[in-house]
C-alpha cells in the first residue's frame, strides 16, 4: 500500500511539473518568425528593395478610383451625375472635400503603400510615410557597408530626391508645413511648427540639389543598373531632380508665395526674382543636357496624318499621343520619350475601370459622370498663326470658330460635327455618330453630355466608345498622367526667365530665351512663333511687353498641358484663381449654318457666343486647402490655414 | 524549452502521432492506479423518490454521503437502485429547486424519499470559474440558466440566440438573419473600453465557440460578471464571462430523449417603400418644392397621364415598360421553414457514465430563387449536424476520467465566392429591398432577359444577382476534445483533490464548393418608359456579331480550404482542489495552472500562460469571504510587462441566518454581498486582426514595385518597418465593484436579486490609428495605454412562483439592467472643444446636426445661420439648424453629440408563465431603450424613384410634418439632421409556448415514458420605430441593410423512451 501510494505521490507531483517549473521563454515571440532591421541596409540588394516601396506610392491621379477628378481649376465642368467629385466640389468652395470626397487622389483612408492596388494609394497618408521611409533610410546610409561608392549615391541620392519631392506636392495644395528630415521618435509630444512655403522650399532645394549631384542621367549607363537595364524609366535619376529643383525654385518665387493669398490679382505678375533666377539656372542645366543629346529625354513628335484619330504619320518615331495614353502596344506604359517623372502603372486593363470612360457623351461611352472641357478653357487654344483668339489680328472668324486653329486643338478637343464613332453602331443610335454640340443638339444634354458644347479626348481618344472597341479588352487602352514631362521644364523654364528679365531672358548655362523655349515646343505642333506668323510679327506687343509676353506663357502652358492635372495649382501660384474670367465656366453657343462640310474644322456657325454655367465665390482660403482638423487641433503650432 | 515537463507537456512537444501513444500511455497508467485499490464490501439499496404531490421525481440525484462520485439518478418511475458500501449509512438525495433530503438507511433495504420543493433554491449548484459552488455560498455576482430555458427559444438554432433575455445582464444584438450567421453580438454589463466587448465565451471551460454545442446539449449557462467571479480569469475576464456546461451522463438505465420540430419564418420587418404610382407622385411634389432654385429640376416632372400608366395595367406591354415591382414580394418568398431533431441517450453505470447526442439543424432560405435556365438554383441554407459523447468512467473509487468529444460539421449555402455578407456585392443581393426603386425595371422580363438600368451603373438588380450567382457551400468542421483526470488525494490530507486536463481543438473551413457562374452574363434590358425603346445591355455577341445568346458556361468547383481560417487550439491545464469543514468554519482553496496556444492558419501561433487561485471561508453558512487571482502572461508585452497579477476579494452575509431573522417569517432568506477586484485585457483588434507583440517595432520584407514600363516587377524586394513598437505597453485593467443582495419572500413567492455595479477602466488601450499623434509623425503611431472609461448601473431580478392546491402554478421572472458608460480620458487633441472631444461622452456616442424644427417660410430662411456651404441650397421647408458654438455659421463644429449609443442602456425581460397539470405556456418580453441606430434610407438617391414612408412631407399647410421634403436635384447641407437617427427602442414578444405534457395513461403502452407536444415562437411580435427590425447594424451599414430577420412559429415535440 505505502509504495503504490509513493508512485501515486510522484506521479500527481511530476503532472504538477508541467505547470510550476516553466520557461520564461514560453511567452517570446520566437526569432526565426522576426524580420531583423540590419538586414534591410546591409547591401545595395536589400537597400534598394528598402527604397522601392516608395515608387509603389506614388499615386496614379487618373487611376486613382472607379472615376477620378484631378482637374480643379477652370478646365473641366462635370455633368450633375458627377457632382460628388472634387471638381465640383470646388466650384462649390467645399475645399474639404478632398478630406470627405471619394476618388481625390489626395486623399483615401483605405491607403496602404504595400497595395498594389492602384486605389490604396493617396497622397497625405504616403507622402508622410515616404519622408518618414526616406528619413529612415537616410540615417541609417552608414549600415551600407557592402556597396560600391556608386551604389551608395545611387541609394542617398533617391532617398534626398524622395524626401523633397513628397513635401512638395504636399506644398503646393497646403502650403508651408514643418519640413520633417529626421524619424521622428515614437514616444513624447510631437510639436514641430509650420514653417513658411520658402522656408520648406528652401530644405527641399538643398536635398533635390544633392539628389541631382549624386544620382546618374540614366541608370542603364551605371554598373549596378546594367542588372536591370531598359527598365530603369522610373527610377529617379539627375533630370527628374533638377526638373523638380527648378520646379520648386519656380514655386517658392510665385507671386501667391512671395505676396501671400490676396485676392484683386494687382499682385499677379509680382514674382521672387531670385527664386526665379535658380529656377531658370536648374532647368537651364537639365535643357542643356536634353538639347546635348545626353540624356534619353526628348520632345515626342507631333505629326498625324489623322489627327482627329491620333493615327501619327508613317515616318513618325514617337507620337505625341502616347505620352498620355498607349493604344495596341501591349499595354506599354504612356510618356514616350517625353515624361520625365512618373510613379509605376502595371495594370494597364484598370484604365478601363477607373478612366477610359470619362470622357465621352453617357450613351455612348457608358458612364453616368462625364468630365466636360469649359468653353472659355478651349477657348485658350489660339489660331495656328500663333495668337490668341481675342487679338485682334489673329483672324479668328466667329462664322467658322474650328478652322485654322493650333493643331493642338484638333488633337485634344471634340466640337461639332466631330465623327465620334467610326464603327458599327445600332442604326437606332446612328445620329449620335457625329456630334451635335450646336445649341439645343443631341450632345448637349445637360446630364448625358457636354454642357460646354466640348469634349476632351487628349488623355483618351474618342475610340474609347462602346462600337470602336476602345474600352474592350482588345482596344489595349493603357492611360497614365506624368507627373512631369520636357515640355513642361520647357514652359516653366520660360515663365522663370519670364519673371526675371521679359522675353529676351535666359539662363547662365543654357542658350535659349523665354521666347525660344515656347517657340522650341510651338515648332514641334506646327503653331507660327510668339507675336504671330512666321517671324512673330503680327503682334510684337506681345514680346515686348513683359505682362503680356507673360500672358503668353501662361496661354501657352495652358494649352500645352491642358487637363493634365496642373491648372488649379497653375491659378493659385498665379494669384488668379478668385479673378474674373478664370473664375467662370462658360458652354459654347451657337448654331449650325447649313450642311456639314466633310471636315468638321470647315463648318460655318452663327451666334458663335460664350454664356456662363457657373462662377465660383472664392475668396483668399481658397489659395491653400484646409488641413484636416485633428492635424491642426493638437497644438498651436500646427495651425490651419487662414480662413478655415 | 529545455525545461522538464510533466507527463501531459511533453507530450504536446512530440509529433501528433507520439501525442497519441502518450495519451494512450496515460490512460493505461490511470487504469493501473485504478486497481491499486482494493474493493469494499457492499450491498444493495432500492428507493423510490416522490415529490411534494406524492408524484415519483425522474431524474432526482442520490448520492452516497461521503462518496461524491458514487450515486444514481431516479428512473422514470422515481426509482432507484444503488450500490452502497457497507460502511456507509447516509444517502443524500437532492434536485433542483427541491430541498436536499440526508437519508438514514441503516439496517434498511429500502426507503421512501418525500422531497419539498426550496423555492429560493438555495441548494443549487452554479458553475464558476474553474469548478462549481453551492448557490448558497456565492458572493459574486454570477447569474444561471439552465439548457430546458434555452430550449424553449423558439425555433433559433445558436444558444446565442436562445439567451436573449434569459440572463440579467446580458445584451445581445441582432442583425441579420441569414442562415447561419444568426448569432448575435453579445455585451455583458455594457462596454467598458471601446477596444472589445466581447466576453470571454468557454465551453466546458475551454475557449470555444458558442456553435460548437447545440441547444439541446447545454446543461448549463452561467454568465459571470463582477471581480470576483471573473478574476479567475485575469486578463481574459474584463467583459465577462460566459460559461456554457454540456450535459453529462447519470448512473441508472439508458434515458433517451428525442426531440423534433419544425419552424415556419417569416421575415420580421422591412423599410416600406411607396409602389410607382404614388413614388412618382410624391417625386413630383419634390420637385415643385425645389424649383425656386433648381428651375432645371422641371425637366424631371412627370405628367399624370404618364403616372397613371403605372396604375390599372392591362397589357404585357404595359406592364413591361412601366414596372411597378414591389422588390419584397419580389425577392422574399411568403415563408421559409427550418427544422430540428435531436437525439439524446443518457445513462450509466459504476464504472462509466454517458451522454452521447446528435442534433441537425436545417435553417430555410427566405429568397424566392428564379429560375436562370442554366439548370442549378442558389440561394441561402444551413444545414449543421451536431454531435457530442461525454464520458465519465470512475476507474477507481478516486480516480475519475472524464473524456468529452464533440463535433460540429455546418454547411452554409450561399451565391458563389461569398465571405463577408457586409461585402457590398453581397449585399446586392438584397438591396432590392431596401433600395431599389420600384419603376426602374423588371427583375426579369418575359423573354427572360433581367431589368438592369443604362443610366446609372450602382443600381443593381438583386433578383439577378442572385439566381446568377452560382452556388456554393461553405462548411466549417469543428472538433473538440477534452481529456480531464481527477484524482482525490484525501490520503495525503483530507478533502485535497487534483485534476488535470488536456483540450485539443481543431476547426476546418472549407469554401467555394459548387457551381462557380462567375463573368456569365445573362442578356439585361431595360425598356424607357417615354420612349418605349428597349436598351439591351448586350447588344449582339463580341465575337460573332450576331445576336446575343446567354451562354451556360459555368463550372463546377471543388472546394478550397480558407488556410487562413483553419483553428487549432490546445490547452492543458492543472488543478488542485482542497475543502474541509473545520467544525462551522468551511474553508476551500484551489489553484490552477493554465497554457494555452493557438493559431488561425499559417500565423506564429499565440501563447497564454496563467497561474489562478481561489480561496474560500465561510463560517456556519452565515459570513462568508473569498479571495481570489490570476497571475498572467501574455505575449504582446514586453518582459517587464508582461505578467501580471489580477485579484480580487469578496464578503457576503447571510442575514437571514441570523437568529434576530428569525422572527420576521415572511422573509426567507436575505443575503448581502459585495465584491471589488482588478481585471486585466489586452486585446485590441484593428482592421479584424487582433495585435500581437505591440511592444516589438516589427519588420517585414515582402512585395516588389512594378518598375517596368510593361508591367514587370523590380528585382529589388521591400523591407519595411511593419509596425512601431511601443516597449511601454502594458495591461489595460478594470477594477470592478459589486454590490448586490439576493432575496427570498413569502414562502417561496418571491425571489431574486439586486447588484449594483461600477467599472473603472484605466490604462485603455489606443491603437496607433486613433492616438493624436500629428500625420507627420509618417506611420501608424504605436498603440499605447491612454484611456479611461467608467461604468455604471444596476440589475435587478424579480422570480414569482405561486403554485395553487388544484395544480395550478403560476410564475413570471422580470429583469432589467442598466449600464451606463462614461469616457474619462481618451487621446483626444489638446485643442479640441469639450463637446468635440469623446471624453465625457458615452462610447460610440452618436453626433449629428441637430434642428431647431423648420425654417417655415423665406424670412426665417434669410433669418437662419448661413451654412458654410451651398447656403443658397435652402428652401423652407427644411431643418433649422442650430449654430451650437455661436460662431455664426454652421459648419463641421456644429456637429454635436446627441442621443445615444448604438448600445441600449437598458434592457428588459418580463416572462410569464403557468403549468397546470400536463399545460404549460409562457410569454417573454424583452426590450431596450436609451439606444440610438442610425438608418441611413434616402429618398430619391441618385435620382431613383425610391421613397421610403417616413411620415408625412412638410408642406405650407403642414408645417408640423414628420419629415423634410426629399431633394430630387439639389444638394443641401447639413439638411438630415437626426432625421435618420432613430431611436432604437423596441419591445418584443420575444418567445412565447404552449405545451401539452403527456406523461400518464396511453403514452405508457406504447412505451414512451412522456410526450411533450408544443407550439412555441420566436419574436412573434415587434413594436420599435425603426424601418426595420435589426438591433445593430454589424452586418451590413446602415443604409445597405442586411438578410432579413426572422420571426418563427415552431412546432414540436419531445419524448423520453
Amino acid at each position: 500500500m505505502k509504495k503504490q501510494y509513493k508512485t501515486l505521490l510522484w506521479g500527481s507531483l511530476l503532472f504538477l511539473m508541467a505547470g510550476f517549473i516553466s520557461c520564461t521563454e514560453y511567452l517570446d515571440k520566437s526569432a526565426d518568425s522576426t524580420v531583423s532591421a540590419e538586414e534591410a541596409f546591409k547591401n545595395f540588394k536589400n537597400f534598394q528593395g528598402f527604397v522601392e516601396e516608395i515608387y509603389n506610392c506614388i499615386p496614379d491621379k487618373e487611376k486613382n478610383y472607379w472615376i477620378t477628378s484631378f482637374n480643379w481649376g477652370d478646365d473641366e465642368i462635370c455633368n450633375p451625375a458627377g457632382d460628388w467629385l472634387m471638381t465640383h466640389q470646388v466650384d462649390l468652395g467645399n475645399f474639404w472635400g478632398w478630406q470627405t470626397q471619394a476618388g481625390v487622389w489626395l486623399n483615401n483612408g483605405n491607403s496602404d503603400p504595400t497595395s498594389t492596388d492602384r486605389m490604396r494609394h493617396s497622397l497625405w497618408p504616403h507622402a508622410w510615410y515616404c519622408i518618414r521611409k526616406a528619413n529612415m533610410g537616410l540615417e541609417n546610409l552608414d549600415k551600407l557597408t557592402e556597396a560600391t561608392a556608386e551604389e551608395k549615391s545611387l541609394i542617398a541620392g533617391q532617398l534626398y530626391f524622395f524626401r523633397a519631392w513628397w513635401h512638395l506636392e504636399l506644398m503646393e495644395y497646403f502650403g508651408g508645413l514643418p519640413y520633417v528630415d529626421k524619424v521622428l521618435p515614437s514616444s513624447g509630444k510631437l510639436t514641430l511648427p509650420r514653417l513658411t512655403y520658402q522656408e520648406c522650399a528652401d530644405k527641399a532645394a538643398a536635398d533635390l540639389r544633392k539628389a541631382a549631384d549624386l544620382l546618374p542621367i540614366d541608370w542603364d549607363k551605371t554598373t549596378i543598373g546594367k542588372n536591370t537595364t531598359g527598365k530603369n524609366m522610373l527610377r529617379i535619376n539627375k533630370i527628374m531632380a533638377l526638373g523638380y529643383l527648378g520646379k520648386n525654385y519656380l514655386w517658392a518665387g510665385s507671386p501667391l508665395m512671395k505676396n501671400g493669398a490676396q485676392t484683386g490679382g494687382s499682385k499677379t505678375y509680382d514674382y521672387d526674382a531670385e527664386y526665379c533666377k535658380k529656377a531658370a539656372d536648374a532647368f537651364g542645366e537639365l535643357l542643356s543636357l536634353v538639347e546635348s543629346n545626353q540624356t534619353q529625354y526628348a520632345l515626342a513628335q507631333f505629326k498625324y496624318k489623322d489627327i482627329y484619330n491620333h493615327k501619327k504619320s508613317d515616318d513618325a518615331t514617337t507620337c505625341y499621343s502616347d505620352i498620355f495614353c498607349t493604344a495596341g502596344q501591349n499595354g506599354l506604359m504612356p510618356g514616350s520619350t517625353e515624361a520625365i517623372f512618373r510613379g509605376p502603372s502595371n495594370d494597364w486593363w484598370a484604365t478601363r475601370w477607373g478612366f477610359s470612360c470619362s470622357y465621352g457623351p453617357h450613351t455612348i461611352v457608358d458612364q453616368a459622370e462625364i468630365h466636360a472641357p469649359t468653353a472659355n478653357y478651349v477657348n485658350f487654344y489660339g489660331m495656328a498663326n500663333g495668337l490668341p483668339l481675342n487679338d485682334p489680328a489673329s483672324g479668328f472668324d466667329p462664322t467658322h470658330p474650328f478652322k485654322n486653329r493650333d493643331p493642338r486643338f484638333y488633337h485634344d478637343i471634340v466640337f461639332d460635327g466631330f465623327k465620334y464613332v467610326n464603327s458599327t453602331m445600332p442604326s437606332n443610335l446612328e445620329y449620335l455618330r457625329n456630334c451635335s454640340l450646336y445649341t439645343g443638339g443631341a450632345m448637349r444634354s445637360v446630364n448625358d453630355g457636354s454642357r460646354s458644347g466640348y469634349f476632351i479626348q487628349k488623355l483618351i481618344p474618342h475610340i474609347a466608345n462602346k462600337y470602336d472597341g476602345g474600352l474592350d479588352w482588345g482596344g489595349n487602352l493603357h492611360a497614365y498622367l506624368p507627373y512631369m514631362r520636357l515640355a513642361d521644364v520647357y514652359l516653366m523654364y520660360a515663365e522663370a526667365c519670364a519673371a526675371a528679365g521679359g522675353a529676351t531672358a535666359k539662363s547662365v548655362n543654357f542658350n535659349k530665351t523665354a521666347e525660344d523655349a515656347i517657340n522650341t515646343l510651338r515648332d514641334r505642333v506646327g503653331v507660327a512663333h510668339v507675336g504671330g506668323g512666321a517671324d512673330g510679327s503680327l503682334n510684337p506687343a506681345i514680346k515686348t511687353d513683359a505682362h503680356k509676353f507673360m500672358d503668353e506663357v501662361r496661354r501657352e502652358r495652358a494649352v500645352e498641358l491642358s487637363f493634365e492635372g496642373f491648372r488649379f495649382n497653375d491659378l493659385q501660384r498665379w494669384l488668379l484663381l478668385t479673378e474674373y474670367p478664370y473664375n467662370v465656366k462658360t458652354s459654347q453657343e451657337f448654331d449650325r449654318v447649313g450642311t456639314m462640310p466633310s471636315d468638321p474644322k470647315d463648318a460655318q456657325v452663327v451666334n458663335f457666343k460664350e454664356q456662363v454655367i457657373l462662377t465660383r465665390l472664392f475668396g483668399t482660403k481658397h489659395y491653400w486647402f484646409p488641413l484636416k482638423i485633428k492635424d491642426v487641433s493638437m497644438y498651436p503650432e500646427f495651425g490651419q490655414n487662414p480662413g478655415w | 524549452m529545455k525545461n522538464l515537463y510533466g507527463i501531459l507537456s511533453i507530450g504536446f512537444l512530440f509529433s501528433s502521432k507520439k501525442k497519441m501513444k502518450l495519451a494512450s500511455m496515460l490512460l493505461l497508467s490511470m487504469l493501473l492506479w485504478s486497481s491499486i485499490l482494493v474493493a469494499q464490501n457492499k450491498r444493495i439499496i432500492k428507493g423510490r423518490v416522490l415529490d411534494d404531490k406524492k408524484e415519483p421525481m425522474i431524474g432526482a440525484t442520490v448520492v452516497i454521503k461521503g462518496l461524491k462520485n458514487t450515486g444514481t439518478i431516479t428512473d422514470l418511475n422515481g426509482q432507484f437502485t444503488l450500490n452502497v458500501p457497507s460502511d456507509k449509512n447516509t444517502l443524500v438525495v437532492s434536485y433542483v429547486s427541491f430541498r436536499s433530503q440526508e437519508v438514514n438507511i441503516a439496517g434498511k433495504n429500502s426507503v421512501v424519499v418525500l422531497m419539498s420543493t426550496d423555492s429560493h433554491t438555495m441548494n443549487e449548484v452554479v458553475v464558476v470559474g474553474f469548478g462549481q459552488q453551492k448557490k448558497a455560498s456565492l458572493v459574486g455576482a454570477i447569474a444561471q440558466t439552465t439548457g430546458e430555458v434555452l430550449e424553449r427559444a423558439g425555433g433559433v438554432s445558436s444558444v446565442g440566440a436562445a439567451l436573449t433575455g434569459n440572463l440579467p445582464g446580458v445584451v445581445t444584438m441582432a442583425s441579420s438573419g441569414m442562415p447561419g450567421e444568426e448569432d448575435p453580438k453579445i455585451i455583458i454589463r455594457g462596454s467598458s473600453s471601446w477596444n472589445s466587448s466581447e466576453p470571454l465565451i468557454l465551453v466546458d471551460g475551454i475557449e470555444r465557440s458558442m456553435n460548437s454545442v447545440d441547444i439541446n446539449s447545454v446543461q448549463s449557462v452561467s454568465v459571470l460578471k463582477d471581480a470576483s467571479a471573473t478574476a479567475v480569469y485575469g486578463v481574459r475576464g474584463a467583459n465577462g464571462v460566459i460559461l456554457i456546461t454540456t450535459k453529462r451522463g447519470h448512473d441508472g438505465r439508458a434515458r433517451i430523449d428525442i426531440g423534433a420540430s419544425s419552424t415556419i419564418k417569416t421575415a420580421s420587418k422591412l423599410p416600406n417603400k411607396l409602389d410607382s404610382y404614388d413614388a412618382l407622385m410624391a417625386r413630383n411634389v419634390a420637385i415643385e418644392n425645389e424649383l425656386a432654385i433648381t428651375p432645371e429640376s422641371w425637366g424631371y416632372i412627370k405628367p399624370q397621364s404618364v403616372i397613371n400608366m403605372y396604375r390599372n395595367q392591362t397589357t404585357q406591354e404595359q406592364r413591361e415598360r412601366y414596372p411597378n415591382v414591389d422588390w419584397q414580394d419580389e425577392l422574399f418568398k411568403d415563408y421559409t421553414t427550418s427544422n430540428n431533431v435531436n437525439l439524446n441517450v443518457s445513462g450509466g453505470t459504476n464504472f462509466v457514465k454517458y451522454f452521447a447526442a446528435a442534433d441537425f439543424v436545417h435553417e430555410g432560405d427566405l429568397f424566392r430563387v428564379f429560375d436562370n435556365g442554366r439548370n442549378y438554383k442558389s440561394g441561402y441554407g444551413y444545414n449543421r449536424l451536431n454531435v457530442r459523447s461525454n464520458l465519465d468512467f470512475d476507474l477507481t473509487k478516486t480516480t475519475a476520467l472524464k473524456v468529452n468529444i464533440a463535433g460540429s460539421n455546418g454547411v452554409k449555402k450561399s451565391p458563389w465566392n461569398q465571405t463577408n455578407s457586409s461585402d457590398w456585392a453581397v449585399a446586392q443581393q438584397w438591396a432590392g429591398a431596401y433600395r431599389i426603386a420600384p419603376d426602374v425595371f423588371l427583375p426579369q422580363y418575359s423573354d427572360g432577359s433581367w431589368g438592369y438600368y443604362p443610366a446609372i451603373t450602382n443600381v443593381s438588380n438583386s433578383a439577378e444577382a442572385l439566381s446568377v450567382g452560382g452556388a456554393m457551400t461553405t462548411t466549417t468542421t469543428r472538433i473538440t476534445t477534452d481529456f480531464v483526470l481527477e484524482q482525490n488525494l484525501n490520503f495525503l490530507t483530507k478533502g485535497l483533490r487534483l485534476r488535470g486536463s488536456l483540450s485539443m481543438d481543431n476547426s476546418f473551413v472549407e469554401y467555394n464548393r459548387g457551381v462557380n457562374d462567375l463573368y456569365h452574363n445573362p442578356q439585361e434590358k431595360w425598356v424607357n418608359p417615354e420612349t418605349g425603346v428597349v436598351t439591351y445591355k448586350q447588344n449582339y455577341d463580341a465575337n460573332s456579331k450576331f445576336d446575343y445568346m446567354q451562354g451556360v458556361l459555368w463550372s463546377t468547383s471543388g472546394g478550397t480550404v480558407q488556410d487562413w481560417s483553419t483553428y487549432r487550439n490546445l490547452n492543458y491545464q492543472t488543478q488542485l482542489n482542497w475543502t474541509r469543514s473545520f467544525s462551522k468554519n468551511n474553508v476551500s482553496a484551489m489553484g490552477v495552472f493554465e497554457r494555452q496556444q493557438s493559431a488561425y492558419g499559417s500565423t506564429i501561433p499565440s501563447y497564454r500562460e496563467s497561474w489562478v487561485f481561489r480561496t474560500t471561508y465561510n463560517y456556519a453558512e452565515k459570513y462568508f469571504a473569498e479571495y481570489n487571482g490570476a497571475y498572467n502572461g501574455s505575449e504582446k508585452f514586453s518582459k517587464e510587462n508582461r505578467f501580471a497579477f489580477f485579484n480580487s476579494g469578496a464578503i457576503g452575509w447571510l442575514v437571514s441566518g441570523e437568529q434576530f431573522m428569525k422572527s420576521l417569517r415572511f422573509i426567507d432568506m436575505l443575503k448581502l454581498r459585495a465584491s471589488y477586484g482588478e481585471i486585466g485585457d489586452d486585446n485590441i483588434i484593428v482592421n479584424n486582426v487582433p495585435l500581437r507583440w505591440m511592444y516589438m517595432t516589427q519588420w517585414a520584407y515582402s512585395g516588389k514595385s512594378y518598375m517596368d514600363l510593361n508591367g514587370g516587377s523590380s528585382p529589388y524586394t521591400w523591407y519595411r518597418e511593419s509596425s512601431v513598437g511601443n516597449p511601454n505597453v502594458h495591461w489595460e485593467t478594470v477594477r470592478k465593484l459589486n454590490v448586490g443582495a439576493d432575496y427570498g419572500f413569502l414562502g417561496g413567492l418571491l425571489v431574486g436579486n439586486l447588484d449594483f455595479f461600477r467599472d473603472n477602466r484605466r490604462d485603455i488601450l489606443i491603437d496607433g490609428g486613433t492616438r493624436s499623434v500629428p500625420a507627420y509623425f509618417g506611420t501608424t503611431a504605436a498603440t499605447a495605454n491612454l484611456g479611461k472609461v467608467r461604468t455604471d448601473g444596476y440589475e435587478l431580478e424579480l422570480r414569482v412562483n405561486k403554485a395553487f392546491r388544484n395544480g395550478l402554478r403560476l410564475w413570471g421572472n422580470f429583469n432589467m439592467t442598466h449600464a451606463v458608460n462614461k469616457i474619462i480620458v481618451k487621446d483626444d487633441p489638446g485643442l479640441y472643444p469639450a463637446y468635440q472631444k469623446d471624453a465625457g461622452y458615452s462610447i460610440g456616442q452618436y453626433r449629428s446636426y441637430i434642428s431647431s424644427g423648420y425654417v417655415n417660410n423665406y424670412d426665417q430662411i434669410y433669418g437662419s445661420v448661413q451654412h458654410d456651404k451651398n447656403d443658397l441650397q435652402k428652401l423652407p421647408g427644411d431643418y433649422n439648424i442650430i449654430d451650437f458654438n455661436g460662431d455664426g455659421v454652421i459648419d463641421y463644429k456644429d456637429n454635436v453629440p446627441t442621443q445615444y449609443s448604438s448600445n441600449p442602456q437598458n434592457t428588459y425581460n418580463a416572462t410569464v408563465g403557468f403549468d397546470w397539470k400536463g399545460f404549460s405556456a409562457f410569454m417573454q418580453f424583452y426590450g431596450v431603450n436609451n439606444v440610438t441606430r442610425d438608418v441611413n434610407l434616402t429618398s430619391f438617391a441618385d435620382k431613383l424613384n425610391t421613397v421610403y414612408t417616413q411620415g408625412t412631407w412638410w408642406s405650407k399647410d403642414n408645417q408640423t410634418a414628420d419629415v423634410t421634403v426629399p431633394r430630387w436635384s439639389s444638394t443641401p447641407s447639413y439638411n438630415n439632421a437626426t432625421q435618420y437617427l432613430y431611436d432604437g427602442s423596441y419591445i418584443r414578444l420575444k418567445n412565447a409556448e404552449i405545451a401539452y405534457t403527456f406523461s400518464k395513461g396511453w403514452i405508457k403502452s406504447i412505451g414512451l415514458n412522456n410526450l411533450k407536444i408544443y407550439l412555441n415562437g420566436n419574436n412573434l411580435w415587434v413594436w420599435s420605430r425603426m424601418p426595420d427590425d435589426r438591433e445593430s447594424n454589424y452586418a451590413g451599414y446602415s443604409g445597405q441593410g442586411a438578410y432579413p430577420t426572422f420571426k418563427r412559429f415552431n412546432l414540436g415535440l419531445k419524448f423520453t423512451l
